[in-house]
């Protein structure tokens, strides 16, 4: 499954999709991404 | 475009043992989707506003349904129709109160299948809300409802947090003035919360009337027995009198001893998003002779801090004249 | 024992105005993470008054941290200089190549200055969103007025501080791993006692391009 990126919406006056905001399911990303940069580090130290 | 009254697809699955229905709450998660009656769960499905990937019918599992009295109080199955409540036999001798709301939901046709769960977990009735409208209960970023120009007699005077909306049910308001606790069970295990907490306001969760949780089903509604027999009341003002959601209704269980006010709880709904126990009121009433001034006392009191908006101001005087009558008009 | 600070071993490195502005600060962003994400995981709580009271008093304290830094505090010590540059440059290549050992820092080290960079803009960016969505709200103090934007700037609005929200998350545990990290622990501990050791100093910054305030 691909994560959203955005979250959006039927527009109130239909027809178009307005932006809602950003897609909260990206939080793992962003947990990931630091865990990445922290494990990264501290093997690069270790070595 | 949206396409409507027709109901896009979804994998129905129907089971008769409520461990299998934990078993596909926990296999879909989010993407499931609990029915009961129906008559909640079809409407948003045909307007295509909710589009589950599986729908849990709970119709089939026998042992949510029925009414059995316990050493505590009753037992009612949470897919016990509204109709076998309002015409069941203890619910009747002892809760009337409860009887009486059952009986002013909706429509017959509607009472026959909608089930006493689905009454009190059924979704706001927000007009702008109910049409697909990226709202704030809709997981958007604004209220429709709470504007100058919003259509919002329907909505609330108390409690609002951004959203405006009003839990829309009955039989809440019955069995918070009954004290009722509500069973939610999962996989995990059982939980048991009281009427008042089963509710929730947008201001702990702007989605959700309700605190069941996604894995949960409400399996069972206990009523203590310390109401049962008490002085009741209960009224409903709509815009008709039969089918249609109640603007305000009220719900009171008092226990009078010598023409004294020993303990009461009294109940209004379609003033917030959850039923609201004016607690204050009953302190006011509490120890005080069941008379006409203090009924208006009450009536006068319950409506402090009410922050109406545009269009719903008339429902001040109404809550007022309901609360009043809750408490003079209660009955054995 | 005799006291480091009159024996000459203690050199200041945090007053302690800014030492409860680190404190303060990192208690309004864990109040604003906490009442943020929590209810994203199911846990239900009233959550939106701690937030915006939060997200104010971070706001405040934010602005007197930039006055203070402007007029008051060498605001180059936070800043990225050349020396920096090139200090990263040969830590960087030298873990593969270049063997010629990075410059000491001054006060701070480029990578303390980068992060300060960043999540200065991720902080700014938040306080910038997040005010904005005040006018969305009633309090005691203002009734909401959501029509400032229209619904397209305000999805923007609201996309832009939840990647901002996000980030700051990733952010504050790469700090947190930092600061908890053995060999960075001599700078941790300054944010409590407000000092490090004269031999931490000594073999830690260059003493030419930091020069403790009481040595001046």
């Amino acid at each position: 499954m691909h994560p959203q990126l955005f979250r959006y919406a039927q527009g109130p006056y239909g027809g178009h999709e307005v932006l809602l905001g950003a897609s909260f399911d990206l939080l793992i990303w962003f947990v990931l991404a630091a865990m990445a940069v922290i494990i990264f580090h501290a093997v690069y130290k270790s070595g | 475009m949206i396409v409507r009254d027709i109901m896009a697809d979804f994998e129905l699955y129907q089971p008769t043992q409520l461990k299998d229905a934990f078993a596909l709450l926990d296999q879909y998660g989010k993407d499931a989707w609990k029915m009961g009656g129906g008559y909640d769960s079809l409407s948003w499905f045909k307007e295509r506003h909710k589009q589950p990937k599986a729908v849990i019918d709970l119709g089939g599992i026998a042992e949510m349904k029925g009414i059995s009295e316990t050493a505590d109080g009753v037992t009612i199955g949470a897919l016990t129709t509204l109709t076998e409540i309002e015409n069941d036999p203890i619910i009747k001798g002892k809760y009337r109160v409860l009887a009486e709301a059952a009986a002013k939901v909706a429509s017959p046709q509607i009472r026959n299948a909608g089930t006493v769960g689905g009454n009190v977990s059924q979704d706001a009735r927000c007009l702008y809300y109910r049409y697909g409208l990226p709202c704030y209960r809709a997981g958007g970023n604004t209220c429709f409802a709470d504007t100058p120009e919003g259509v919002n007699r329907e909505h609330a005077l108390f409690e609002s947090d951004r959203c405006v909306a009003v839990s829309p049910s009955d039989t809440a308001v019955a069995l918070v003035a009954l004290d009722a606790k509500y069973v939610l069970r999962s996989s995990k295990g059982e939980r048991i919360v009281s009427a008042e907490d089963f509710f929730v306001g947008p201001k702990v969760d702007i989605m959700h009337l309700t605190s069941t949780r996604p894995e949960e089903i409400l399996v069972a509604i206990n009523i203590p027995k310390k109401w049962a027999g008490s002085a009741f009341y209960f009224e409903k003002v709509a815009d008709r009198n039969t089918w249609d959601f109640a603007l305000v209704n009220v719900a009171s269980a008092i226990v009078v001893k010598n023409g004294v006010i020993e303990d009461c709880r009294i109940v209004c709904n379609g003033v917030s998003a959850v039923p609201r126990r004016l607690t204050a009121v009953e302190s006011i009433v509490k120890g005080k002779p069941m008379s006409e001034e203090i009924a208006k006392l009450a009536g006068q009191s319950s409506t402090r801090g009410a922050r109406p908006l545009n269009y719903n101001g008339f429902k001040i005087p109404l809550m007022a004249n309901l609360v009043t009558r809750a408490i003079r008009d209660a009955k054995v | 024992m005799s006291d480091p600070h009159t024996s000459g071993k203690a050199v200041p490195r945090h007053d302690l105005i800014d030492r409860l502005y680190h404190w303060v600060m990192a208690a309004a962003v864990f109040i604003l993470m906490g009442t943020a994400f929590l209810p994203k995981f199911g846990i239900k709580f009233e959550w939106l008054t701690a937030h915006w009271i939060s997200g104010i008093v971070l706001g405040v304290i934010v602005v007197l941290h930039i006055f203070r830094a402007i007029i008051w505090q060498n605001f180059m010590a936070m800043v990225p200089d050349g020396k920096d540059i090139v200090g990263a440059w040969r830590t960087l290549v030298g873990a593969f190549a270049d063997t010629r050992a990075p410059a000491k820092p001054g006060k701070y080290n480029v990578a303390q200055k980068f992060y300060h960079l960043g999540i200065a803009i991720v902080i700014l960016t938040l306080m910038g969103t997040g005010g904005a969505m005040l006018f969305k709200i009633d309090t005691p103090f203002w009734k909401r007025n959501p029509y400032v934007l229209t619904d397209e700037q305000w999805g923007l609005i609201y996309t832009v501080h939840g990647f901002a929200a996000m980030g700051i998350v990733a952010m504050i545990m790469i700090h947190i791993y930092f600061a908890l990290r053995p060999d960075e622990w001599h700078l941790t501990r300054t944010m409590f006692r407000g000092w490090m050791t004269r031999k931490e100093y000594e073999s830690h910054h260059d003493t030419l391009r930091w020069v403790p305030d009481t040595e001046k």
